[in-house]
């Protein structure tokens, strides 16, 4: 079976002979985004340049302490992302270095598992079914291989590949074996930049990345609509420089870039955290995709099972058992593409080397394998799946009966045949056709055992909602008999690839949504299958082993792969499970629902911030004719209202599902509009209250234009931070008292932090040197008082409205 | 896959003394800011050296026998202040006022000058009035000049006294004076404050 071995391949001293001439395969693997890309996404992003610029014009204006709040503190919650993503990818790296698919290479006529990195030019690289290929080569010796060009190409036809024919790195070998010379490495690849794996071309948002993106977007426009009326207002009112500049702060400040922030750490904390668990996250939103996953797509093999294949027994027709042990130890012995089925024959039939003529290597789509030999006893022999090879070999009712017994006991079955003729095999890919006729010579039964706890896994998967489909290229009755013994219920609908493949797309796309149990599938109908469910809306994750389960996960909104699978499943995989893990899917989910809820809760304190400080605007604006804040306050209420709160959210969030939408922003408008509406006009109280006072106070001489606004924005800046920190308790009610807008959490850890910042807010207004920094007036103690009492009093009313639902009547539509 | 959390928000309904009682809180911490404001007003309105920064911000003046403030409102572009003399009663009482015109419609301004000058200039019932020219800041103006009683509280017995009454209305600003004077040597004393009087502005 080595005859394809032929070549001896460089020796080590010419391979470190060529490393140093530079022809080595040094390219850099990345197993997740490099440092250039943290620093970019999360320094110099739109909204931080923004920032930056501001803070370069208030030094030049001489406001030293302006630009240091907006370069110290705004940039220190993106250093303390930056470290802590940075800390997260050398994690996953790690992981992935350990975990990353080897390569087999002939040195010295010896067959080597190497790095990627240690290829170098003139290598003799060995491919077998399901690996990727890293560099570009020409095939030499008597391979073949079918090779999937789509990644480069967009082709999805498999491109058979013998000697001199070119392969191209970022490409997969399904089918066959053949050895290939390296003949460009590292950068000099056709497709270099795929050697990170196929992967880079996945690059899929999750919904609430999209929406996250969307509401960033809207608010930079209505941040651009207010800078045009911010520069405006400079030549239309008696603004100074400093002042135009102070309140083009606050409008940058609307803008949540903390929420991509919030989002990168969720994630890459999740990604460390699941590491704990035997999963390797290789898409950052993996965790967070996986819980909007709705319709769960299973291989049966090495997914469901544990592909450890074992012959269980063959049953012989027309020949007598040994004679077709014989055969078969034979057929195994000599085959150039073997896999898990050829292994268990091979473990129990020993055979013989023998001469082929030819070889057909077993494909999913065809679900058959065939050899010519043309030494004695001559003929082709064909091993595949019986409802295919039963078309051109006709079998006996009692056998037919016993196959499908053995189906429905969930046990895989085979039928090994025969035909003397030595020329119906052609190898051209396209004219790949079964013989006319056919001589059965036995059934050979196979057994697949279920993973352990595969039916936990699945029946808390049922229990969360999601829907599962097992898709399979085994017989649909096999696959429904292991699919009922992992805990499926009784009355599962099953449809096979035979009867999909005469179906037309409105019935295809039925049989998709309705059944359960796909049997005898092909590698195309399995894509188009996770396409067709993607199309009816659903968010389909797909788990794999194999390389017939590639273009599935392509496909798929979250590609999951075991860590015994083949180097092309892992490579386009989002997830890797492993150790095989299946049982920490439920886990991964979990943790995917526990980001979410965290983001919801941050997203919550957002737009209750955003739009409070926005309508403040333009509210002051018409009834003072003044703008509400400083900079400064602007930032001292996105860090004690929003920044510090959503910093633990990721933490401390729970798993669960809080929302009936698929929006996030859809499902907070009950907690958010009533929250920014009424927190709104109180603020706007205060502030005009304050207001008055402060003109009371002016200096005789000194007119309304001369007011000194430091006591109303104290005000204003106080009351908002009280209220935004008394909405935690409402967000997580620890107790009844706060249950309005959310559900009982009966936690009180945001309640007592929500305290906590209570009393650093206080401490800020009371000590001088971070009043003076803040710009902040002197409130006396009944100041406080006042606005304590005042943010209580918001509390009940808001709570009032809430719980009457006073916003679902008057708008009359249901918010919650 | 143990759901750690309910996603359901019980319905709790709004007791109606609940909402009585978070009227009746909204309702207090008003009652307490207005009192607030007023209280800051009145404690504003009666500092005699705020009064007297207002007017002298207005007008330098002086009254004979020294000045003392009695009320003084500085609010926005609204500046009213009164001065009287340190006697008691008061023998001279310099009432000065400086309103934007559009933001304050006559009937409006008269009333509030009408009613601050009645509290602290005392009521001051007109006998005969005339009009003179007189010059305040270089530029001759034309002055009503009042002869009546002032009467100070209902039991006390009405003095005779003369009020000057000066309007000067310049860019959108209108600048109110009025002295009143009383006892004897009231003229004298209404011409000599009147004489002392200079203006804080280009009239």
């Amino acid at each position: 079976m080595d005859n394809y071995l032929q070549p001896q391949g460089l020796t080590e001293e010419e391979a470190i002979k060529r490393r140093a001439e530079g022809l080595g395969n040094n390219v850099f693997l990345q197993t997740s985004r490099s440092y250039r890309q943290i620093i970019n996404e999360n320094i110099f992003n739109f909204i931080n340049i923004v920032f930056f610029a501001i803070s370069a014009v208030m030094i030049l204006l001489r406001r030293y302490s302006d630009a240091f709040l907006v370069v110290v503190i705004i940039s220190s919650g993106v250093i303390i992302a930056v470290c802590q993503e940075i800390w997260a990818k050398r994690k996953l790296d790690e992981i992935a270095l350990l975990n990353r698919p080897h390569t087999t290479v002939i040195r010295e006529g010896n067959k080597r598992d190497i790095d990627p990195t240690e290829i170098v030019q003139g290598d003799i690289i060995v491919l077998a079914a399901g690996d990727q290929i890293l560099v570009d080569g020409v095939v030499v010796g008597d391979g073949r291989i079918d090779v999937d060009e789509s990644l480069l190409t967009g082709e999805s036809d498999l491109i058979s590949k013998v000697a001199q024919d070119n392969v191209y790195s970022g490409t997969i070998c399904v089918n066959g074996a053949a050895c290939f010379e390296a003949t460009k490495v590292g950068t000099e690849t056709v497709a270099y930049k795929l050697m990170t794996g196929a992967r880079a071309f996945r690059h899929v948002y999750t919904p609430l990345q999209q929406e996250i993106n969307l509401i960033i977007r809207i608010l930079l426009l209505l941040a651009c609509y207010l800078w045009i009326l911010v520069g405006i207002s400079f030549t239309s009112r008696s603004y100074t420089l400093a002042d135009i500049v102070q309140h083009a702060a606050v409008v940058a400040g609307l803008v949540p870039s903390g929420l991509l922030i919030a989002i990168t750490l969720a994630y890459g904390t999740a990604a460390v955290r699941m590491l704990g668990q035997d999963v390797l996250i290789q898409q950052a939103n993996a965790v967070e995709s996986l819980s909007h996953v709705n319709i769960l797509c299973l291989d049966k093999t090495g997914t469901l099972t544990s592909n450890q294949i074992e012959l269980q027994k063959v049953f012989p027709i027309g020949i007598s058992e040994n004679e077709l042990r014989q055969k078969l130890g034979d057929y195994v012995a000599n085959t150039t593409a073997p896999n898990r089925t050829s292994e268990a024959i091979e473990s129990s039939f020993i055979g013989n080397k023998r001469s082929t003529k030819a070889e057909i290597p077993f494909s999913s789509a065809r679900k058959w394998s065939a050899i010519t030999f043309d030494d004695e006893p001559h003929g082709t022999f064909i091993l595949g799946a019986p409802e295919i090879l039963a078309t051109v070999a006709p079998l006996p009712e009692s056998i037919n009966n016993y196959i499908q017994e053995n189906f429905e006991r969930g046990l895989r079955v085979l039928l090994f045949a025969y035909t003397e003729n030595l020329d119906v095999i052609n190898e051209e890919p396209e004219k790949i056709a079964l013989p006319s006729t056919l001589t059965p010579l036995g059934v050979i039964v196979f057994s697949d055992k279920l993973r352990a706890q595969a039916s936990e896994t699945l029946h808390s998967f049922t229990k969360a909602g999601i829907d599962l489909k097992i898709i399979s290229g085994d017989n649909p009755d096999t696959v429904a008999a292991l699919a009922k013994q992992a805990g499926l219920r009784e009355d599962i609908n099953v449809v096979s690839g035979l009867e999909l493949a005469i179906m037309d797309d409105s019935q295809f796309a039925t049989a998709a949504k309705t059944s359960t149990v796909f049997g005898r599938i092909t590698p195309e109908q399995k894509a188009r299958l996770v396409q067709t469910l993607r199309l009816q809306g659903n968010y389909v994750a797909m788990i794999g082993d194999g390389v017939n389960d590639v273009l599935s996960l392509k496909q798929a909104s979250l590609a999951i792969s075991m860590e015994s699978g083949s180097k092309a499943t892992r490579s386009v995989a989002d997830i890797i499970l492993l150790k095989d893990s299946f049982a920490a899917l439920p886990f991964a989910f979990l943790e995917g629902q526990r980001i979410r809820n965290g983001i919801r809760d941050s997203l919550a304190l957002f737009i209750v911030r955003v739009f409070c400080v926005a309508l403040l605007i333009f509210s002051t604006g018409m009834v003072a004719n003044s703008f509400p804040l400083l900079n400064k306050h602007s930032a001292l209420l996105a860090m004690f209202g929003v920044g510090l709160p959503t910093a633990v959210f990721p933490i401390w969030a729970k798993p669960g599902e809080t929302t009936k939408h698929s929006s996030m922003v859809r499902s907070l408008m009950h907690f958010t509009i009533p929250a920014t509406l009424t927190m709104t006009l109180v603020a706007l109280l205060v502030f005009l209250l304050y207001l008055v006072r402060a003109v009371l106070d002016l200096p005789p001489g000194q007119n309304i234009n001369d007011v000194d606004y430091t006591l109303p924005r104290t005000a204003l800046v106080s009351i908002l931070v009280l209220c935004h920190l008394f909405l935690l308790p409402f967000l997580k009610p620890p107790t009844r008292l706060w249950v309005a807008a959310e559900p009982l959490s009966n936690d009180w850890r945001y309640t007592i932090a929500a305290s906590i910042l209570f009393v650093v807010y206080m401490l800020v207004l009371t000590l001088p040197p971070f009043r003076r920094f803040f710009e902040l007036a002197v409130l006396s103690w009944q100041d406080c008082l006042f606005l304590v009492l005042v943010a209580f009093e918001w509390c009940f009313i808001l709570r009032a409205v809430w719980r009457s639902k006073f916003f679902n009547r008057f708008l009359g539509v249901d918010l919650s | 896959m143990k759901e750690e959390s309910t996603n359901v928000t019980p319905d709790y309904p709004v007791r109606i003394w609940e909402l009585l009682l978070i009227l009746l809180g909204a309702l207090g911490l008003v009652g307490t800011a207005l009192v607030g404001v007023a209280t800051k007003t009145l404690t504003n309105v009666l500092t005699p050296a705020r009064a007297e920064a207002i007017a002298q911000s207005l007008f330098d003046y002086q009254i004979p026998g020294g000045a003392k403030g009695v009320a003084g409102l500085n609010f926005g572009a609204k500046n009213i202040a009164i001065i009287t003399s340190k006697t008691s009663p008061p023998d001279v009482t310099l009432f000065v006022s400086k309103v934007p015109v559009v933001q304050s419609p006559d009937e409006d301004r008269v009333n509030l000058d009408d009613t601050l000058q009645e509290i602290f200039q005392g009521d001051f019932i007109p006998t005969d009035s005339k009009i003179e020219n007189k010059l305040l800041c270089g530029k001759t103006i034309p002055v009503s000049v009042q002869n009546g009683k002032q009467i100070f509280d209902e039991q006390a017995t009405p003095v005779p006294a003369i009020r000057y009454l000066i309007k000067i209305t310049d860019n959108g600003v209108e600048r109110n004076v009025s002295i009143i004077t009383n006892g004897e040597n009231a003229q004298d004393k209404i011409e000599k404050v009147f004489d002392s009087l200079r203006c804080r502005f280009e009239p």
